[in-house]
């Protein structure tokens, strides 16, 4: 054991003092050649013969040579470097190939690293919310046996139920689908914009007033909603601010705090600004331009009333379970608090069970629709990389075809040498 | 093509012949080794002396003996061998393993004989 590793860690060193050793050997050589021969003329043999007579007993100098430096170092190492720098050559002497070559396979791997990138970053990666591993979705399974994002919803009065009712969970957050409204921004810098106030949309989220602060979100600049907003229908008009949008459409303007702007009409006043890597919690993943408390649902998306009706699934609901409560037993009693729901109220469609799923952007990565369609790209993209691969042996079995003489020299050239080393 | 293939004996068997050596004698160069073990064999021995190199390489690069150039008797600037602390406890255990392994060898034929 000891020993194996000595000779490792010596085939390690030697790799520094390659030259130096193969030439301290072949002194080695000459003088017990030398020494041989010395004695073999004592013992009565012309120089001639002495020396044949060294040579035959020592046996084949050169293969002793190769032996000898293929075991003091680390011969694959040193190939490989051999065959680095025959392929820069390689790649000198021609560079269109060799482009071409190195394309395919950038293409090919690009496409690879891309797809993980993107695998990783929904499927993978938690929430970006603080200790992401306690944050869990609500999932519920309908006696229809619908499938898909509706699975994630739910009404307001079913989250006020669950909310006050549950044991498992410190808290449990409601965060509506993206709404789109019509947004005025009053043009406070430009005289001639004052005239011509500009039009447009933003894509925002409802949330519960605890969204924030629950899942640990600090604004960073300003703050984020109270408890006290999230009380009272339609009377507090506040938003948080996406980064990416405060970014984009005040310019990163600290001074956008206190601002207001109308949403559908209604003025509401910019409270804050969250923070760069909080792109939201979103299932499907959609980062929003804003957020809004819930309460302002009537002014912000009008025609219905959320916040009544209990057959309107319009929440997604995050939970954050107490300390000690494992996802299993949290599930039985969010599952019982879903059927007590459903019996107290009709249903459009009966919910027989409910799940926690990791806190990931798209939920339960074991949906087998998820599933069929990672899988399709999986395959895809490795066809793309094993065309790439196939491509590129084709060219170069092309080009190994045309250097069969050079490669035939060579080794000739190379027997040719070490049989006249040996007769020497 | 390794040349200690060649040589007819065992691998194991020429460096614990090496170590041995150095353990008697004390420092020698390679081709000392070489003429010691074919004197000592009574000439029965016939080593492909190159060998002795591959075997001197491996034993160095287990830390069993290591080498310093020198000057021989005759004025030859040459690299000599010496075992080391480890060397010796090694030989002690192969020693003492080679004992076995030959007595085991020596009562089977034995039995075979009679």
């Amino acid at each position: 054991m000891l020993a194996a590793l000595r000779t490792a860690l010596s085939r390690i060193r030697s790799l520094t003092s390659r030259a130096r050793d193969d030439e301290e050997f072949d002194h080695e050589i000459q003088a017990h050649l030398e020494m041989f021969t010395e004695e073999n003329i004592r013992r009565g043999m012309t120089d001639d013969e002495a020396r044949r007579e060294a040579l035959l007993r020592f046996g084949g100098v050169t293969q002793l040579r190769e032996s000898q430096r293929e075991k003091r170092g680390l011969p694959q190492l040193q190939n490989i470097w051999q065959d680095l720098r025959y392929a820069v050559r390689g790649f000198r002497r021609s560079p269109g190939f060799a482009a071409i070559a190195i394309f395919t396979l950038a293409i090919g791997i690009g496409l690879n690293a891309t797809l993980f990138t993107a695998f990783d970053a929904v499927a993978l990666k938690p929430l970006p919310v603080k200790d992401p591993a306690k944050v869990v979705r609500l999932v519920r399974w309908f006696q229809s046996r619908g499938l898909g994002d509706l699975q994630y919803a739910y009404s307001y009065p079913e989250y006020v139920f669950y909310r006050d009712h549950n044991r498992s969970f410190s808290s449990l957050v409601a965060v509506s689908f993206p709404i789109r409204a019509l947004l005025t921004v009053a043009q406070t810098s430009s005289p001639a914009g004052a005239a011509s106030p500009a039009l447009e949309h933003a894509r925002g989220q409802l949330v519960s007033g605890n969204y924030f602060a629950d899942l640990g979100i600090t604004a960073i600049l300003g703050r984020t909603f109270l408890p006290e907003e999230n009380q009272t229908p339609g009377t507090h008009p506040v938003l948080v601010l996406a980064y990416p949008f405060w970014q984009r459409r005040f310019n990163s303007d600290p001074s956008t705090l206190g601002r207001i702007i109308k949403l559908n009409n209604t003025e509401f006043t910019i409270v804050g600004v969250a923070p760069k890597d909080f792109i939201g919690t979103g299932n499907p993943p959609l980062v929003p331009d804003f957020w809004a408390p819930l309460m302002m649902q009537p002014q912000l998306a009008f025609g219905s009333d959320w916040l009544n009706e209990p057959d309107n699934h319009q929440f997604q609901i995050l939970g954050r379970l107490h300390n000690g409560i494992g996802r299993k037993q949290a599930q039985s009693e969010a599952q019982v608090l879903a059927l007590q729901f459903g019996a107290a109220y009709t249903q459009r469609d009966r919910t027989i069970a409910l799940t926690l799923a990791p806190a990931v952007f798209f939920g339960e990565t074991d949906d087998p629709r998820f599933q069929a369609f990672v899988a399709l790209l999986m395959i895809l993209v490795g066809m793309i990389l094993l065309v790439a691969c196939a491509n590129l042996a084709n060219m170069l079995l092309a080009r190994a075809a045309a250097r069969q003489r050079k490669l035939a020299c060579d080794w000739l050239l190379e027997r040719a040498e070490a049989v006249s080393s040996a007769n020497s | 093509m390794d040349p200690e293939n060649k040589s007819g004996i065992l691998q194991g068997t020429l460096d614990l012949m090496v170590l041995q050596t150095l353990d008697t004698m004390g420092q020698m160069h390679g081709y000392g080794i070489a003429r010691r073990i074919e004197q000592v064999s009574e000439e029965a021995l016939r080593l492909n002396q190159g060998t002795i190199y591959a075997a001197l390489l491996r034993l160095i690069q287990k830390g069993w003996i290591q080498a310093e150039w020198g000057v021989s008797d005759n004025n030859r600037k040459a690299k000599f061998y010496s075992i080391t602390r480890p060397g010796r406890k090694q030989l002690a255990k192969e020693a003492a393993n080679w004992q076995r392994i030959s007595g085991v060898i020596g009562r089977l034929l034995e039995k075979a004989r009679s």
